[in-house]
This record gives structure tokens, C-alpha cells and sequence, in this order.
């Protein structure tokens, strides 16, 4: 081995770091595609090319829906991955409790929070009916609030954050989010029902 | 098990969609873990860097610190007095360093009687 690290001996780091990737991944890509279903902003795509695009809101919605739960799966790994991990050796508590562990206890503890927030508006999807879907749609809008702090989560406590092949992806596609949000609020993508229609036809 | 095109048009995207997410993110979470595994073998990983490898390799010399010696007149008696002392002090410099000036002669006699 030349007296190099051995990536064998942090098998479970490296897996955590790993899944806490593709999981804040997933959960952009699923933030993207729920805020443009939101805001309707396929709407203004020619219809003909939508199925290309894969931009049909049906098929829009099932990105979105299959997009989330892997993304829950994701951060679950992440999590138990990192029980495994000898030299942090965190508890079941440390990683269920917020700011609980030892190490970066703010950051690591506010990504704690944005997965219970995401598990819980996520897996509300499933309940809608039951929720009220108007109310549902109301509380899901602070799904966001999971993915902001996943976001800062990755950046403060993140091994990997100050690599520039993380760093700015994850800065690019926060801004493109922040963009999207924005438009969203100022419904700057809704058409009009009228022009909604237009655009159906065509 | 329907026959009917329009079923099978709807049904196709939603099971094979659940698929191909679920393979991706598979595949990019492979792909990460053996990148990060290499970073780490190579000696470039964020937090622990090159590891046991840095301790294991033999100090590199970074910079050179040439003392020169320095040479300090003193009346021609003090010498006479312990020339043992300057033998000493010629010895006690690395092989490599040419001394700055040969070393005084022990002084004969001094005429400056007192």
C-alpha cells in the first residue's frame, strides 16, 4: 500500500458521503421539477416538443413523485452509512437528534432538521387526500425550506464542499432553484388560462 | 393483461421511470464511491490528505539555512591566549561551509607591553 490511506478502513465515510451526494442530487432535481410543475413553466414550451423534453406535466409529475422518494432512500443511506464510520463514531441519537453530535454540531445539525422536514412533507404526499389536497398543497410549499437546509447542511459539514467539482454544482443549480422560486412566488411562469389554452392548441 | 395500446402508452413511462431514476442514482452513487476511494488512495482526500503515506516518505529538504560564520576582530591577544578554542570552533562547522576567512594566526608575542 505504500503507506497510503487504505479506502477499505473508511468504507462506511466514504458510502455516507457518497449517498449524501446523490441524495442532495435527487432532491435538487426533484425541487427543479416540482417548481416548474408548480409554476407552469413547461407551459410555455411548443406542445410538440414536450414530449421530447419529457415536459408533459403527467409525466412531469411522476419525475417529481419518483425523484422524492428516491431522494428519502438516499438520505437514508446517508444517515446509517455513517453509524458505521469508526473514527466519527456517531450514536442513533447523534444522527437523530439535531445539533446532538460532536462534529459541526450546527451544520450537521441542520441537515438533521431538513431531512425530518423533507421526509415528513414528502411522505405527506401520500396522505394528501386525507390531509385535504388544497391543505397539503399549502404545507408541501415548505418542502423547500428541507432542500435549503440539506444545501447549507452539504456546504458546512460537507467533506467534500470545498472541492470545486461539489462546490459549484451545488452553488449553479441552488441559484437556478432561487431563480425558479422566485418566478414561482411572482407567478412570473403562470400563464393565463386564457394563454394556457392558446398553447394547448397549438 | 390488457391488449389496449393506450394502456400500455400510459403504463410504459410510469413503471420504467421509477426503474431508470432508481438505476441512475445507483450508478452515480457507484461512480462517487469508487471516485472517492481513488481521491483517497491517491493522497488527495479533503480531510485526511495523504495520510499515513506523508509520515510513511522521507523528509524532503524544503530549505537550505546557510549560517555563515562570522568573523569577530578581537585584539591580537585574545586569540594567543586560547587558540584550543578556535581549533574548536573550525571543526564545529559542517563539511560543506569554506570558512569566511582563514583563521588568524596565534599572534607572536605582543611589542605592546603594557
Amino acid at each position: 500500500m505504500n503507506g497510503a490511506v487504505d479506502p477499505l478502513e473508511h468504507g462506511w465515510w466514504l458510502a455516507s458521503r457518497a449517498s449524501g451526494i446523490v441524495a442532495l442530487a435527487l432532491m435538487t432535481a426533484s425541487v427543479i421539477v416540482g417548481l416548474t410543475i408548480g409554476g407552469r413553466f413547461a407551459m410555455h414550451l411548443p406542445k410538440r416538443i414536450r414530449p421530447t423534453l419529457r415536459a408533459e406535466p403527467r409525466l412531469l409529475t411522476r419525475a417529481h413523485e419518483q425523484l422524492a422518494v428516491v431522494s428519502l432512500i438516499a438520505i437514508g443511506v446517508h444517515g446509517l452509512t455513517l453509524l458505521g464510520d469508526a473514527w466519527l463514531r456517531p450514536s442513533l441519537s447523534d444522527i437523530a437528534i439535531p445539533f446532538l453530535i460532536d462534529y459541526k454540531p450546527i451544520f450537521t445539525g441542520l441537515g438533521i432538521v431538513g431531512a425530518y422536514i423533507a421526509v415528513l412533507l414528502g411522505l405527506s404526499y401520500f396522505f394528501r387526500r386525507r390531509i385535504g389536497v388544497a391543505r397539503w398543497k399549502r404545507v408541501h410549499r415548505f418542502t423547500i425550506v428541507g432542500w435549503a437546509l440539506a444545501v447549507l447542511h452539504t456546504l458546512g459539514a460537507g467533506t467534500d464542499a470545498t472541492d470545486g467539482w461539489l462546490f459549484w454544482p451545488v452553488v449553479g443549480s441552488s441559484v437556478l432553484v432561487a431563480l425558479l422560486f422566485a418566478a414561482r412566488m411572482t407567478d412570473l411562469g403562470m400563464p393565463s388560462r386564457r394563454s394556457a389554452g392558446a398553447s394547448q392548441a397549438a | 393483461m390488457t391488449t389496449d395500446p393506450r394502456a400500455a402508452k400510459t403504463a410504459k413511462p410510469i413503471n420504467g421511470g421509477w426503474f431508470k431514476v432508481a438505476w441512475l442514482s445507483g450508478l452515480l452513487f457507484a461512480a462517487l464511491l469508487l471516485g472517492l476511494a481513488w481521491q483517497m488512495y491517491s493522497g488527495n482526500d479533503p480531510l485526511l490528505g495523504a495520510g499515513t503515506q506523508q509520515a510513511a516518505e522521507p523528509a524532503t529538504i524544503k530549505r537550505k539555512i546557510v549560517i555563515e560564520r562570522k568573523v569577530i576582530e578581537q585584539p591580537s591577544g585574545y586569540l594567543a591566549e586560547a587558540p584550543a578554542a578556535a581549533e574548536q570552533q573550525n571543526q564545529v562547522q559542517p563539511p560543506y561551509q569554506q570558512p569566511a576567512a582563514p583563521a588568524p594566526a596565534p599572534a607572536a608575542p605582543t611589542t605592546r607591553s603594557s
